[in-house]
């Protein structure tokens, strides 16, 4: 517990530092508000054309799949501002930057997801939030305390599940050895595919999308539990299931990775 | 012209040699034609015309716009913006030899890389999917030639961009939005006349549909003969205005630098 706390305090202060070299660059934040904001205008911009000539997609109605998205972009959001370190594993590989980071006594895991920050994350999260409340806004909810409850615990969930599977992909760089790593950027391209619902797609395609990586417990899953929609709670139950196997696998691989890492001297 | 040939050679082993970050980008363009591909199979399934679009259309159509988009789209403004901190920009400048033909004939050489792929793994799902019924020999002539237009227009639009980056350091953003706008209103994600009322409008007057739905639609057959020569017409107008535009601007850009050391 003790221990905890102390990670704690520690990534705290990692992220006040990340926070300073931020201010290095003060022009281009406004920049990145706009872009941020005009790129997720147009992925809505998207969604709302569709919706625009059709009632429904899979029997999902545009506000449904509103929440949806909102998951999706809370969890990338969140990623991109309290963990964008997961990002930068393959480079501190190849660079031999993890070597500093071995020399200290605090855990590798902790001072890797510090790495990086990235403020793009909180402009997300704020969009999600927004689109989020129009979409339970707009959608006939019979809220209970403990649906209230379950739907925060599924947001958290979906949070811990992304970064789970980045994680996982980039610490793939362990074994390969590259400069670069597409796999945590294709894993996240995935995210596409869970902005609709998954019943769409073809039984291979759900397979290994959405059970193999665990996308459909990121999304689809919650919504539909929150939604009451049919053959849903089974799923939604499992979530917690899946985010505890996805953190052993994010670890689990840390520690073989970290085995297996040789500096390239310098 | 021999040296910009010797561009078009390093353009081609520069993509060759950095395989992995194109065949990563053309990875996440093509899950999103693939998730369009089922969103729409189940629109359709309820549904039987949208705007004119059936769905033997639009299986034709997702995968071509796909095609369309994903060639000549890596862009550079993120090798621009990083030669631009270092100052290795300036040695392009000095050279006897402009700089945006240069970038066009590097470009170019990337491109036939790119094209040679997507064209072998587009092709091979299309014609899995549709087989060869839709196929006439003088519209996909026509085709190839709005494609080509269409790879003039992008690179001009790529070029304004990247002059973006004389003023910012964050070259990942303007890339990011430029993609963003061309995927948007090209009409690479949904066909620009499913778009509503005054938008549908108003994006007949972007140089945006030159790049993909001009050629999708020559390639559909939703232009008669007439209207595909104008539309290419078209592409060819956008291409003299946004390259004047390029010139300009550039001027205005190249004097912003300056450099310390060398």
């Amino acid at each position: 517990m003790k221990a905890l706390g102390k990670n704690v305090i520690l990534y705290f202060a990692f992220q006040k530092q990340n926070i300073k070299t931020l201010l290095q660059y003060r022009g281009d934040f406004l920049m990145m508000i706009v872009f941020t904001l005009f790129s997720q205008g147009c992925s809505l911009g998207l969604i709302y054309i569709i919706y625009s000539n059709i009632p429904q997609v899979g029997g999902w109605t545009m506000w449904e799949i509103c929440l949806l998205y909102g998951f999706l972009l809370f969890s990338e959001g969140f990623i991109n501002f309290f963990f964008q370190g997961a990002w930068k594993v393959t480079n501190m590989i190849y660079m031999s930057d993890l070597d500093r980071f071995l020399t200290r006594p605090v855990s590798v895991g902790l001072q890797l997801l510090t790495a990086k920050i990235d403020f793009e994350g909180l402009n997300k999260m704020v969009i999600a939030a927004a689109l989020l409340g129009i979409g339970i806004g707009k959608c006939e909810i019979h809220w209970t305390v403990f649906k209230g409850i379950c739907f925060l615990v599924f947001l958290g969930e979906a949070c811990v599940i992304r970064l789970c599977m980045i994680w996982i992909a980039s610490c793939m760089s362990f074994w390969m050895k590259s400069k670069s790593n597409s796999l945590n950027y294709f894993v996240i391209s995935l995210g596409e595919m869970a902005k609709y619902p998954l019943a769409i797609y073809p039984p291979v395609f759900q397979g290994i999308f959405g059970y193999l990586i665990p996308y459909a417990f990121v999304s689809y899953y919650p919504v539909g539990c929150i939604l009451e929609k049919e053959g849903m709670a089974a799923g939604a139950a499992c979530t917690p299931l899946v985010c505890l196997v996805m953190a052993a696998a994010a670890y689990l691989v840390l520690k073989r990775g970290l085995r297996r890492y040789e500096s390239t001297s310098h | 012209m021999k040296k910009y040939l010797a561009y078009l050679r390093c353009g081609f082993l520069d993509g060759c040699a950095y395989r992995q970050y194109f065949i990563t980008g053309m990875l996440a363009n093509f899950i999103q034609a693939v998730v369009l591909f089922f969103v729409w199979k189940s629109i359709f399934h309820y549904q039987e015309v949208i705007s004119g679009y059936t769905w033997e259309i639009m299986k034709q159509y997702v995968f071509v716009s796909f095609l369309c988009n994903s060639i000549f789209s890596m862009g550079f403004e993120m090798d621009a913006a990083e030669r631009i901190i270092k100052g290795d920009i300036i040695l392009d400048l000095l050279k006897p030899v402009s700089y945006r033909t240069m970038l066009f004939f590097r470009m170019l050489g990337t491109a036939g890389m790119e094209f040679a792929v997507t064209f072998v793994l587009v092709g091979g799902i299309y014609l899995c999917i549709n087989g060869v019924q839709y196929l006439d020999f003088f519209r996909t002539v026509l085709f190839l030639i709005a494609l080509l237009m269409g790879m003039g227009i992008k690179f001009c639009l790529q070029y304004l961009f990247s002059l973006l980056c004389f003023y910012t350091d964050n070259a990942y953003g303007v890339s990011k939005a430029r993609e963003t706008l061309t995927n948007f209103f090209s009409g690479a994600l949904v066909p620009l006349a499913m778009f509503p009322g005054i938008l549908r409008e108003a994006v007949n007057f972007l140089p945006f549909r030159g790049i993909v739905y001009t050629p999708c639609c020559i390639f559909i057959g939703f232009f008669s003969i007439r209207e595909c020569i104008f539309n290419i017409f078209l592409q060819f107008i956008w291409i003299l205005v946004l390259g004047g535009l390029g010139t300009l601007l550039g001027k205005k850009a190249f004097s912003v630098i300056s450099m310390y050391g060398g």
